[in-house]
């Protein structure tokens, strides 16, 4: 697949020495102006002075941003907050953005999906509902994911309705209006498959949007329940809007903006503004190229909250930087779901469990 | 307020043992043919092969023997008459999976009919051990015990637990602190006692003179003993401890720490396999600590994944902290009566090395009438008995006729 052209060749170098002062700054950043950070990297005596590579930088658990307020900024500053989906009534992740992270997540965003949507602005058809982005001061990740990718958007048409059910009507009119023209079509995984993809698929209905190119990504937790795969996904995906552009991505409501495109060969790739490392199970060192292990994930985004550097519960293996045989350079690297939740004894049931 | 007084037909209750139709009446304290029932339950516990491998079922194997039941008798007054409360309902955790078997008995010796819910995970240790009662009340004379005995199963339903609550007599309630409260808020009747189980602390002293004073073959035995009272439940017991305090100083505190946790990281490496969920569970609550302010001098990760947390002080703070896996706090001190700092009502259990039962017994009216409710040799922290979170359940489940 042929989707990078020659000016975002550059910015493709997943180990870059530049990368690595970005976020040795970002640690320094964060150390003076977010305290429960400092702490942090006090209890594991981390000096600042100490990292040498990427491996040495310092990573925060991704649900410390559930249970502790991290910002690294005036409270004043803070123009929006994000949450995560929060599934299962969990407590949700929250972030918080000042504009000048707010500002860089869209800046990076359209220099990630240039190579793939070129500089026009396009037509974009959501896979999900409007209501979801009409919800005041604090966004969810979803939402966030809709309004950054719709910048890109000459016109924006939402494919569900505010009961997250299919507006075919609606859907088809686009058709009609955009079938030969470029379009970007956009949603959140596994709403895309199960509100509208499925339904669709079962009424055989078919959108042709021949030229459209269709970005997804996260919710695939959800998916695996389903038991549909990534690429039973892709199929369908191709086969309901006949097209052959579908390109997932890997990201997190913590580092919106900095997301992992997928290649023509299906790995994930790293760019100039971030990263992943895979950290073992058990000592939580880096592993081998080829070895499963918690994802670790950088970005040289997050100024406004500590999120540049997390390890996740995601399990991932990094299979080599800059040697994808799709030539397309970074660290490229596979997702495989996330880490086995061990049945914990003891005399304390949780809450869940007795509900 | 609405009574359900009758089982819904949709209500999905298992009978796995035993019968919902109880025999009316309680029996006497530790009544002989209920000493005979369990005596036999053990019996065919100890001769079964089968169960060589489940270690819990068989310590309660032999916790039931006729003679540790008659020795257990000699503890109560027999000059007074003693009775069962009538119906027992218990509501087991879900995660011990043997935990419900002592409840039955205690509630059984007592002179009681038991009606017990066990967790809707299957464990072969409760199938093992209901079928053992089947085989068990073959027997005509311990035949009435599928009259006194009920081991149910059913998806949560507070109308269902709402129907055996209006039946007790007395409820015993496991699962810590989140199950007491939502069973509680299901009315019983009205002479009905709740005994519940609620979230505990427990810690461990060792005086680390007596530590170096070890042979490394003794020392393996005695971490063999610390191993299974921390990890058999992923540290996550109420008994299991979760602070060591050291008492002593300088280089001796030094020695017998490097000593105790070389050979405790040997057989944790040996028999602990480490999940990724306890490795990231760990490093969050790590965080947590470093952020919630705690007295910290130093933190330490051992190659075997043992977190160390060396505290400035004692907190009650601490008690608050899920350290989980194999995760400790370590304090160090000269004195025992510093252990005052730390002591409160959810303090349960202090395992011990090092020190003689007299001294121990000697702090108790000083230190220990706020909290604590045993002090046991370490090895024995998950040992259940008769008498556990300070109560003597038995005798808590039984009543006095008082004739005079």
């Amino acid at each position: 697949m042929k989707v990078l052209n020659e000016d975002s060749k550059g910015a493709n170098n997943g180990s870059n020495y530049d990368q690595l002062q970005l976020l040795k700054e970002l640690t320094l950043f964060h150390q003076e102006n977010c305290w429960n950070f400092k702490k942090i990297l006090e209890l594991f005596h981390i000096s600042t002075k100490e990292i040498h590579t990427l491996q040495d930088l310092p990573y925060l658990p991704v649900a410390i941003f559930k249970d502790h307020k991290m910002v690294s900024v005036n409270e004043e500053k803070i123009v929006r907050t994000l949450t995560s989906s929060g599934t299962s009534g969990q407590s949700v992740s929250k972030i918080y953005l000042d504009k000048e992270t707010a500002t860089a997540q869209v800046r990076v965003l359209a220099k990630l999906l240039e190579p793939f949507l070129g500089s026009a602005r396009l037509p974009m058809l959501v896979l999900d509902s409007e209501s979801i982005v009409k919800r005041g001061e604090i966004f969810s990740a979803r939402a966030a994911g809709i309004l950054g990718f719709s910048i890109f958007a000459s016109s924006v048409t939402y494919a569900l309705d505010s009961e997250m059910n299919p507006n075919f009507q609606q859907v088809e009119e686009f058709v009609n209006k955009y079938v030969d023209q470029p379009v970007l079509l956009y949603g959140f995984t596994f709403i895309a498959w199960k509100q509208f993809m499925e339904k669709a698929n079962s009424e055989k209905r078919l959108f042709p949007l021949k030229r459209s190119v269709f970005i997804h990504g996260g919710g695939w937790k959800k998916l695996q329940d389903e038991a549909l795969s990534a690429e039973d996904f892709k199929n369908y995906a191709k086969a309901i809007f006949q097209t052959e552009k579908v390109v997932n991505y890997y990201g997190m409501a913590e580092q919106t903006g900095s997301i992992f495109l997928e290649c023509g060969e299906g790995y994930f790739h790293s760019t100039t503004y971030n990263n992943v490392l895979v950290r073992s199970f058990q000592t939580l060192e880096p592993v081998k190229y080829g070895e499963e292990g918690f994802l670790q994930t950088l970005s040289t985004i997050p100024r406004s909250y500590p999120g540049y550097s997390l390890l996740t519960e995601d399990v991932g293996i990094v299979y080599g930087v800059d040697d994808c045989i799709c030539g397309q350079t970074g660290t490229y690297f596979l997702v495989k779901g996330r880490i086995p939740q061990a049945e914990v004894r003891g005399c304390s049931d949780t809450f869940e469990q007795i509900k | 307020m609405t009574h359900s007084n009758r089982l819904s037909k949709e209500a999905d209750v298992k009978v796995i043992f035993g019968s919902l139709e109880k025999l009316s009446e309680p029996s006497r304290f530790f009544e002989e043919t209920t000493i005979t029932f369990l005596d036999k339950v053990s019996q065919s516990i100890l001769s079964d092969q089968s169960i060589r491998e489940y270690g819990d079922l068989v310590s309660f194997g032999y916790w039931c023997r006729r003679s540790n039941l008659n020795n257990l008798k000699l503890n109560y007054n027999e000059s007074q008459l003693r009775v069962g409360l009538g119906e027992t309902f218990h509501i087991a955790p879900s995660n011990v999976p043997i935990n419900f078997a002592f409840s039955l008995a205690f509630a059984l010796l007592a002179g009681n009919t038991c009606t017990v819910r066990v967790p809707t995970r299957e464990f072969p240790q409760v199938e093992k051990l209901c079928k053992i009662f089947e085989i068990v009340t073959e027997d005509p004379v311990l035949k009435e015990f599928r009259y006194r005995i009920a081991i149910i199963r059913y998806p949560h339903s507070d109308e269902t637990t709402q129907y055996f609550s209006t039946l007790a007599n007395a409820r015993l309630i496991w699962g810590g602190d989140e199950t007491v409260q939502y069973i509680r808020k299901i009315p019983s009747s009205m002479r009905s006692l709740d005994l519940t189980f609620s979230d505990r602390y427990s810690l461990a002293i060792f005086s680390a003179k007596h530590i170096l004073q070890l042979e490394e073959r003794e020392l393996k035995i005695l971490g063999g003993a610390f191993y299974n009272d921390v990890y058999l439940f992923d540290q996550n017991a109420c008994s299991s401890p979760r602070l060591i305090v050291w008492n002593g100083e300088g280089s001796e505190l030094v020695e017998a720490q490097k000593y105790f946790w070389r050979i405790v990281g040997d057989i944790v490496h040996e028999k602990y396999p480490i999940q990724a969920s306890h490795t990231s569970a760990k490093f969050l609550e790590l965080c947590n600590i470093a952020i919630n302010d705690l007295p910290i001098i130093n933190w330490k990760r051992d190659e075997n994944q043992i977190e160390h947390i060396t505290l400035k002080n004692l907190t009650p703070k601490i008690i608050d902290v899920e350290n989980r896996f194999g995760m400790f706090f370590e304090y160090s001190l000269t004195n025992l009566r510093d252990l005052a700092d730390l002591i409160e009502p959810k303090v349960q259990t202090i395992t011990y090395y090092g020190f003689e039962k007299g001294d121990l017994v000697g702090l108790v009216p000083e230190l220990f009438l706020k909290g604590v409710d045993r002090v046991v040799p370490v090895g024995q922290a998950l040992n259940i008995g008769p008498i556990w979170d300070g109560y003597d359940v038995p005798l808590m489940l039984s009543r006095i006729i008082d004739v005079q």
